[in-house]
């Protein structure tokens, strides 16, 4: 018997029986166990305001457009970024250089790297990047400054209305803020192994 | 002849008082922060976690169907799909793929079941480089240490020692500082990852319906191995599925609350195959090995609910004993409440040997209380304290008073009531003199004995009874 069979022949004894005593709670039930943070309505201001509040509390920033993202990456004083050529297409992004290929052995040659966001989670204050929707999944995550770009028709309210879009995409990944870590003492640092400074800019 | 002592006991008598402070102070901290987090943003905390209990439980009592659909969608993403008896037999698959993959060098998220298999030091052996990514691990990995803590893994660490190790490992000049201390381990193992040729990690939950991994992190690691590498293996317990997509949020949700007092982990990926085809980095290959390990005989037992286990962390970082002793003390993978459960079950070298962990306890109960699935711990440290018994395990029957004429009392009520009524006498005896009897002292040496009230509820009772009638 090999180690497949005899996992399953131990755990069809060990559950024999047993099928019909717990009921699976449906789908519906489920949802209503939404934390707070959902917001109850769906328009795009409502959505937007309460992303804000939660990817602020997560330490992301947000910027409202390019001019003010680039005031911000000046102020940092960046030398070299990357981008998705779409996503800085829809920014706007001109008045710095940004080079539209990312490679591995750069990897800390770039101050800051601009991709898409996918969708974006009100509840949670996240952006979802999908790795259909990535250009680069290194770049976006190496670099200490990301930017992600989230289309504003993009927003939904909770993690589930997020994960109904997720489709068939094979490596998806959900960003709430910074790399961070509390491992020595307990103390917040940011900035571990991806980027120390997340930021979104919705378009 | 040196008194006989639980190990446990022994380990929290000898203890460094900083060890014990770092431990007291950061799972207080932890537990405060669940409690806010959570009771402010559900209405019925309660009820959440029954309903994530119920639904593992029920998880757990259709397995072999589940695993099935598991494994069929993962085979249908491209995945490979391994399944492995023992912790050996896991390792030599991940041995194995590494082999045909021609690969030296893999980066590792942090995974309890690896830690389980002993799979680096497995893996060393057979002359392949082993790193760990999550910050605190990969101290515990130079320090030649084990985590202490399933999510906070060097909660016993303080600033000082690491900055020892890091100077001492060549990441950089001593310091105390821990953003400098995490600044050299980030350009440190960035190479590591950037020259690996396989990423390691385990997984949070994988989905049945769509063979979804849920994995998440607040460091970004196990994200930056699947970004820097060619071949992502996962190794999984038989016991992490959960039905659907849709429940995925529910336990998200109370992970992060319950384990840190986060609303969200800064990164949970949903993997469910290899890289999308226009994606420039990432894995083209997928492996998932599905280990028992001891867990289809835990899931035979009378504590099968323990395999509902998430591992939060929230039970150890409630519960006295932990915060007295840390997580060495249960000389397993697992500590705390539900390492007492789990470690003497899944223990390579069998129950007896950990026998003493289900004692380990006062049945105080604040494990159940936390717990995002509602394991009833309690309840099952008790079953394991009957096992103990049965098997006549002399672990668990270490420095344990004879309870002869308390069980004799115990049954007979004239008598109990008789015990009741001499009890007051002790409220006359000088404390010095009942420090004759060992039980006592021992007892006394670390407490005030308080006054004797007993008796009082049956007298009220009672009172209470001939008021009403008999009715109370």
């Amino acid at each position: 018997m090999n180690a497949r069979e005899q996992i399953f022949s131990k755990i069809k004894e060990a559950t024999q029986g047993l099928e019909e005593v717990t009921p699976l709670p449906s789908s519906e039930e489920i949802r209503s166990m939404r934390p707070r943070q959902v917001p109850t309505a769906g328009d795009f201001e409502t959505l937007a305001a309460n992303f804000s509040q939660r990817w602020e509390e997560a330490h992301g920033k947000q910027y409202a457009d390019w001019s003010e993202l680039l005031e911000f990456l000046k102020s940092k004083e960046v030398k070299r970024g990357y981008a998705d050529p779409q996503a800085a297409e829809l920014l706007g992004a001109s008045g710095l250089p940004i080079e539209f290929e990312y490679k591995r052995a750069d990897v800390d040659a770039f101050d800051f790297s601009i991709t898409m966001a996918d969708i974006g989670v009100a509840e949670t204050g996240s952006v979802v990047l999908t790795d259909r929707g990535t250009s680069n999944r290194l770049a976006a995550l190496a670099c200490w400054i990301h930017v992600a770009v989230l289309p504003r028709q993009k927003l939904v309210a909770s993690l589930g209305d997020a994960m109904e879009l997720m489709g068939d995409d094979p490596s998806i990944i959900v960003v709430t803020g910074p790399s961070k870590t509390a491992d020595i003492e307990g103390v917040l640092i940011e900035g571990v192994h991806g980027p120390g400074i997340q930021i979104c800019v919705i378009v | 002849m040196p008194k006989p002592i639980q190990e446990i006991d022994r380990f929290a008598a000898e203890i460094a008082p900083e060890t014990r402070e770092s431990v007291y102070s950061a799972s207080k901290l932890k537990t405060d922060k669940r409690f806010e987090v959570l009771h402010n943003d559900f209405e019925d905390v309660d009820q959440v976690r029954k309903l994530a209990g119920r639904v593992k439980q029920h998880t757990l009592e259709n397995l072999p169907r589940y695993l099935e659909q598991a494994e069929a969608a993962l085979k249908r993403n491209g995945v490979h799909v391994h399944w492995a008896m023992t912790g050996d037999e896991a390792n030599e698959i991940v041995l194995e793929i590494m082999r045909r993959r021609n690969a030296r060098k893999v980066v590792k998220s942090k995974s309890m079941v690896s830690e389980e298999t002993h799979l680096v030091p497995f893996l060393e052996k057979h002359g392949m480089e082993a790193v760990e990514t999550d910050l605190g691990e990969y101290i515990v990995q130079i320090d030649g240490d084990t985590p202490s803590h399933i999510v906070t893994p060097i909660i016993h660490k303080n600033r000082r020692q690491i900055g020892r190790s890091f100077e001492r490992e060549g990441l950089g000049p001593y310091t105390e500082d821990p953003e400098e201390l995490t600044m050299m381990a980030r350009r440190h193992l960035r190479q590591k990852y950037l020259e690996a040729d396989v990423g390691m990690t385990g997984a949070n939950f994988v989905v049945a319906e769509s063979g979804r991994l849920a994995i998440v992190t607040n460091e970004g690691n196990a994200r930056f191995s699947m970004a820097a590498t060619k071949t992502h293996i996962a190794m999984v317990g038989i016991e992490k599925l959960v039905p659907r997509d849709s429940d995925l949020p529910l336990f998200l949700s109370l992970l992060a609350r319950s384990s840190t007092g986060q609303r969200s982990t800064v990164y949970t990926q949903f993997i469910s195959g290899p890289k999308a085809e226009k994606q420039p980095e990432g894995p083209e290959e997928m492996h998932v090995i599905f280990l028992d390990n001891g867990r289809s005989e835990v899931l035979a037992s009378d504590c099968k609910e323990i395999l509902r286990c998430i591992r939060c962390g929230a039970c150890m970082n409630t519960c006295p004993v932990y915060r007295q002793t840390s997580g060495h003390a249960y000389r397993s993978v697992y500590p705390g409440p539900v390492g007492a459960v789990l470690s003497p079950l899944l223990n390579r070298h069998g129950f007896a040997p950990l026998a003493d962990l289900p004692k380990a306890s006062s049945l105080c109960g604040a494990c159940q209380e936390v717990c995002p699935v509602d394991i009833p711990i309690p309840d099952l440290l008790v079953r394991l304290r009957h096992k103990a018994k049965e098997e006549k395990a002399d672990k668990a029957a270490v420095a344990t008073p004879t309870f002869g004429a308390w069980a004799l009392a115990a049954v007979s009520p004239p008598l109990w009531k008789a015990g009741l009524t001499f009890g007051h006498g002790l409220n006359w005896v000088p404390r010095a003199l009942l420090d004759i009897e060992p039980a006592a002292k021992s007892w006394q040496a670390t407490r005030d004995l308080p006054k004797f009230r007993g008796g009082e509820f049956r007298s009220w009772l009672k009172s209470k009874r001939q008021g009403k009638g008999g009715k109370g």
